[in-house]
């Protein structure tokens, strides 16, 4: 009941923020419309007053809202700035276009789930595998600007952009559906193991149940709680189809969002936006019906929650060696010039003088690369240290912190990303500003079941009882708890952070040309692969290995309990 | 005489249930009162009531005279010390993070009675009195057993000089041949301290081999 | 020592982690019909053993010696049908996201092959005898009272009517009314289909009253093993004697010391060599320390003790 009213209250919120959004923007853009609508008027000031008047921006804010909700329920979207034409059949078609996308996707993620997580299954233990660890991470910009230029480009098996048939649709659907079907097959063989050494498997199997049965019984165990996880990474998918269709020039409803945010075409962003909301909010739904329907009557029980998944260990060598290649690289490259535009060597080969070799302008790539990463680190850290304040600061509200986390959630990366660059404009601090809006949820749900767990501990009635006071109780025993774990998972979650903003980047959403961000560098060599490969190239690199460090880092067990683990009689399995 | 505890008409509810419906009893200075029933009777319930680690919804709970469950949580903070809690699960009642020696000084550091010499000086006479090694007190909880977990839990109560202690099942997670020592130590302590006890377990032997008097509960009455 | 009448017969049990052994040479019988009590501390190997029974063991564990039951190692194929467990924690035994008939038939189906109507019959027949009503075996366990989950687990595992029913302490975190009940309606039902019992527990009244034979485990191995009344009326290993006999239960005036048994319960591999309650034990001599005792037979039961005899007083 809670959090169908605070999700209420999201959308209420997104969509005031959205029928804002020409106010909140604060950007004139009677100009740029009256040079669009005809060439030859002059700008003069009452030219200018009557394109206002004709947009109704002269109405206030509270004006502007009222005119978008009136127009919202007539079904009518309002007029394109920019076109002109009216905006409902632009949604549609791109809503259309980009539902097929999903779709296919949406195969393709269920395929490669089941297949990860049907090893574990069989063998009872173990989890997905660094392969599924790593495709989990890999931003689909990356993914899909891989796909693009090798089967695409390279091999020339499928077609690279536009949307005539079911050809087009390969190389966007694996983009799209690889990482979810990764992360699907993750959240399923990581929760597999524990729930396979649940007491009532003892049970089954020692009352005669076979194996197989006791192994159909363990997935329809596990499937009900992961049911809202699934669908949050189909809301997640809209997030990833903004890059996708971007990158292979589809025009769907992600691409339609971004053009209209980086062209202020606000009716027509407002639409976009509001069209995938609606999605989220629909899949959202959809899920909730299919969980009531597999848990039947178990809804309010046990069954909703899944035993704690056992951390995976990985070597600490791992993430040390490929941090320690991001460290090299990055260090080398701090110490060159990344501005000096030389045009006699553009894309130039690598070389002594140019390791990685020269960009389309004739800059070092790896000076380029080296800069990138201490913008792009510093800003990633920057917008981790902000969650782990909030996460502290909600933490200790859990209430709060679940109803708040539900519309962070719901909201993917780059659709915050789109909204707050409409409302800015594009730039560091706008992507910085979109992913921490939606980056602290998972700090802040941690940092509330630790303090819960600790709240709930005998210890602390202790400390009641004897006479401490709240301050005392928070401040020595709460806080302790609470604070250094979700640290460690802060810290944990930097590179994911990092690969959010070069995605907006990548968009064009965050940093702007010249600055040498990843993503923004991503975006300029996919123009010139095919002269200067490893130019090209060393971005994309330099992303996966960030990829891999923060799967390798995941591994590490992040949700670490404040409890050591105890002398215990050793519990039998089967 | 005013008894060390008196509990009147007491009453718990958790949202609509009663876990404890009208309760009195009296619990003298030196006195051991044994509680038993089966689970979900309200015994623990009651507990926490007297303790007011749990507020309750109506009766009295007199302390020396000093009637608790009207005090603010500040003046409570006072009275506090008076009547302390041993819990029934040794580890869960000690902090994880913490050194035992620490745990048992931090009722000292609470409640301002903190000093050099003297406060390292009691913590070490609190290890000998519940027959705990020195050595161990620079232990964390995880690397003591059970019934070493459950004396220092025993330790960190007496740091706080109380006249009553509530002991919730202090013995039922313990391995039975530990089971007697703990026993045997709260005979002693008893002896030793005049404390009066409020002993609660579903163990009938141990409450009738501790207690002076023994009270049944059954659905949040008490039926002897 | 062998019987030629034991339903099961474990010999030289031995399972064990990373090398050390924690169940360290066990020997013992299941007669027909009998309940059995595995009685021991935490880190006595109980729940190993009883899981060895089966043919059980937790990942990691290496396991060596024989266990028979009707003069054939035991295999997954026995389970349920000849030889079944109930688990520890009985409350959260139950599949949550099943309904609880559902989880009967199954077991049923397994088994016994039989029909998805004829299993489903089967189950409500099996619910039905430790009470719970057929009409209610549609229901999900967090429906269930505590109690009752309690009896659909037992029904659960009887359901297939095994020959050797292994209960791993399935009653600890009740209270002593409801254990008694639960423990009594296992009883009546193992004696109903001529089940054996083996009772896995570290209470000692819980064996006083429900079980015919005992073996007590201290640190892995045996210390006594033979009849209830004896062992209880009489305990010859010092281990079972300290035990006894620093219960509060029994004629003593209230408020006296209770015989304390020093010491603690050994971790698994620290009894290097000589008899594992020795450095417990106030009667140890050199020989103790040294040399492991091997369980011999002393007044109608089994002993595993250098200095245990009776004392003619």
């Amino acid at each position: 009941m809670r959090a169908t009213l605070a999700r209420a209250a999201g959308l209420v919120a997104v969509l005031t923020a959205a029928g804002l959004l020409p106010w909140l923007s604060g950007k004139d853009p009677a100009l740029s419309l009256l040079r669009a609508r005809s060439a030859e008027q002059e700008p003069t000031p009452e030219a200018l007053a009557a394109v206002r008047a004709d947009l109704g921006l002269d109405a206030g804010p509270l004006g502007l809202l009222g005119q978008w909700a009136g127009g919202l329920l007539r079904g009518d979207l309002g007029i394109s700035w920019v076109s002109g034409t009216d905006v409902l059949p632009s949604v549609t078609a791109g809503l259309r276009v980009s539902l097929s996308l999903m779709g296919a996707a949406l195969a393709v993620a269920l395929l490669v789930g089941a297949s990860l997580a049907a090893p574990v299954l069989v063998r009872g233990r173990g989890t997905a595998g660094t392969v599924a660890a790593v495709l989990a991470a890999v931003p689909e910009f990356l993914l899909a600007l891989g796909l693009l230029i090798v089967a695409g480009v390279g091999l020339g098996w499928f077609p690279t952009s536009g949307w005539a048939g079911p050809r087009h649709l390969v190389l966007p659907a694996l983009a799209l559906g690889v990482p979810a079907g990764a992360l699907l097959g993750r959240l399923v063989a990581d929760a597999l193991p524990s729930v396979l050494e649940e007491r009532w498997v003892e049970l089954w199997r020692g009352a005669g149940v076979g194996r197989v049965q006791v192994a159909a019984a363990a997935v329809r165990r596990v499937l009900p709680p992961l049911v809202p996880q699934f669908g949050m990474v189909v809301v997640g998918l809209t997030g990833g189809a903004v890059a996708v269709e971007t990158v292979f020039a589809i025009p769907g409803l992600g691409r339609t969002a971004l053009g209209a945010a980086k062209s202020q075409d606000l009716p027509l962003l407002q639409g976009t936006v509001l069209a995938l909301l609606g999605f989220g909010l629909l899949v959202g739904a959809v899920c909730a019906a299919v969980r009531r329907r597999l848990l039947g009557p178990a809804l309010r029980d046990a069954g909703l929650t899944l035993p704690a998944a056992r951390p995976v260990r990985v070597p600490p060598a791992v993430p040390l060696a490929l941090g320690a290649v991001l460290v090299v690289v990055i260090g080398w490259g701090l110490l060159r010039e990344p501005f000096a535009v030389d045009t006699a060597l553009r894309l130039s080969a690598p070389s002594a003088e140019h390791p990685l070799g020269t960009d389309a302008l004739g800059r070092d790539v790896l000076a380029r690369l080296g800069h990138g990463a201490a913008s792009t680190v510093g800003t990633a850290t920057a917008v981790c240290l902000l969650g782990y304040l909030i996460a502290l600061a909600i933490g200790f509200l859990p209430n709060l912190a679940s109803g708040l986390a539900d519309i962070a959630n719901a909201v993917p990366p780059v659709v915050a990303g789109i909204l707050v660059a409409a409302a800015t404009g594009p730039g560091t601090g706008a992507a910085a500003l979109a992913v921490a809006l939606v980056s602290w949820p998972p700090l802040a749900s941690h940092a509330a079941a630790l303090a819960q767990e600790v709240r709930a501990s005998g210890f602390l009635m202790a400390q009641r009882a004897m006479g401490a006071g709240p301050l005392w109780i928070l401040g020595r025993h709460v806080l302790p708890s609470v604070a250094a774990p979700v640290a460690r998972h802060a810290v944990l979650r930097l590179p994911g952070i990092a690969l959010a903003l070069a995605s907006l980047g990548f968009l064009g959403l965050g940093a702007q040309p010249p600055s040498p961000e990843w993503g923004l560098l991503l975006d300029e060599s996919a123009d010139y692969v095919e002269r200067a490969p490893v130019a090209a190239l060393a971005p994309s690199v330099a992303l996966a290995l960030l990829a891999a460090l923060a799967v390798s880092l995941s591994g590490t067990p992040a949700r670490g309990h404040t409890v050591p683990p105890r002398r215990r009689t050793t519990r039998a399995t089967v | 005489m005013t008894p060390l505890l008196d509990v009147r008409d007491l009453v718990v509810r958790y949202g609509a249930a009663t876990a404890v419906d009208g309760v009195s009893f009296q619990v003298r200075a030196g006195e051991t009162v044994g509680l038993v029933g089966p689970s979900g009777c309200g015994k623990s319930s009651t507990a926490a009531a007297v303790l007011r680690l749990r507020r309750p919804h109506a009766g009295e709970v007199r302390f020396d005279g000093l009637e608790l469950t009207a005090l603010s949580e500040r003046r409570l903070r006072a009275v506090r010390p008076r009547l302390q809690p041993v819990f029934q699960d040794p580890y869960g009642s000690l902090s994880p993070r913490r050194r035992i020696r620490a745990q048992i000084a931090e009722p000292l550091r609470v409640q301002g009675r903190w000093s050099r010499p003297a406060g390292p000086e009691r913590v070490a006479e609190l290890l000998d009195m519940v027959g705990l090694d020195p050595v161990l007190g620079e232990r964390l909880p995880h690397e003591l057993s059970g019934g070493q977990c459950q004396r220092a839990g025993i330790a960190r109560a007496l740091a706080s000089a109380p006249e009553l202690l509530v002991l919730d099942e202090p013995v039922s997670a313990l391995d039975p041949s530990l089971r007697a020592g703990v026993l045997n130590l709260l005979l002693d302590l008893q002896d030793r301290l005049g404390l009066g006890y409020l002993f609660i377990s579903h163990d009938m032997a141990a409450v009738r081999h501790l207690s002076d008097r023994v009270l049944t509960m059954r659905a949040g009455k008490i039926v002897t | 020592m062998p019987r030629s009448d034991a339903l099961l017969s474990v010999r030289g049990l031995r399972v064990g982690f990373d090398g050390v052994d924690v169940v360290r040479g066990l020997s013992f019988d299941v007669l027909p019909g009998e309940v059995l009590a595995l009685v021991g501390e935490s880190g006595a190997g109980k729940s190993l053993t009883a899981r060895a029974l089966l043919g059980m063991a937790p990942r990691g564990a290496t396991s060596a010696g024989r266990v028979l039951l009707h003069g054939s190692p035991v295999t997954p194929a026995d389970w349920g049908r000849r030889i079944a467990l109930v688990p520890q924690d009985a409350l959260s035994a139950l599949s949550p996201a099943h309904p609880v008939g559902d989880q009967l038939a199954l077991a049923v189906r397994s088994v016994q092959g039989l029909s998805r109507k004829d299993a489903r019959l089967r189950a409500r027949e099996a619910l039905s005898e430790v009470g719970i009503p057929a009409a209610r075996s549609g229901s999900f366990p967090h429906e269930f009272s505590g109690g009752m989950r309690q009896r659909a687990v037992l029904a659960m595992a009887l359901v297939n009517r095994p020959d050797v029913v292994v209960a791993d302490e399935p009653t600890t975190a009740l209270d002593p009314a409801t254990q008694d009940m639960v423990l009594g309606l296992l009883r009546e039902r193992c004696s109903a289909t001529g089940a054996s019992l083996v009772l896995v527990t570290h209470a000692l009244d819980v064996v006083r009253a429900h079980a015919d034979r005992m073996a007590v485990l201290y640190a892995g191995a045996l210390a006594e093993y033979g009849p209830v009344d004896r062992v209880l009326a009489r305990p010859l290993a010092p281990y079972t004697a300290g035990l006894l006999a620093s219960l509060p239960s029994g004629p003593r005036p209230p408020k006296t010391r209770l015989p304390v048994v020093p010491g603690r319960p050994p971790a698994p591999g620290e009894p290097a060599a000589g008899c594992a309650f020795a450095p417990r034990c106030a009667r140890a001599t050199d020989r103790c320390r040294t040399e492991r005792p091997e369980p011999r037979p002393l007044d109608g039961r089994t002993v595993a003790c250098h200095h245990a005899a009776l004392e003619t007083t």
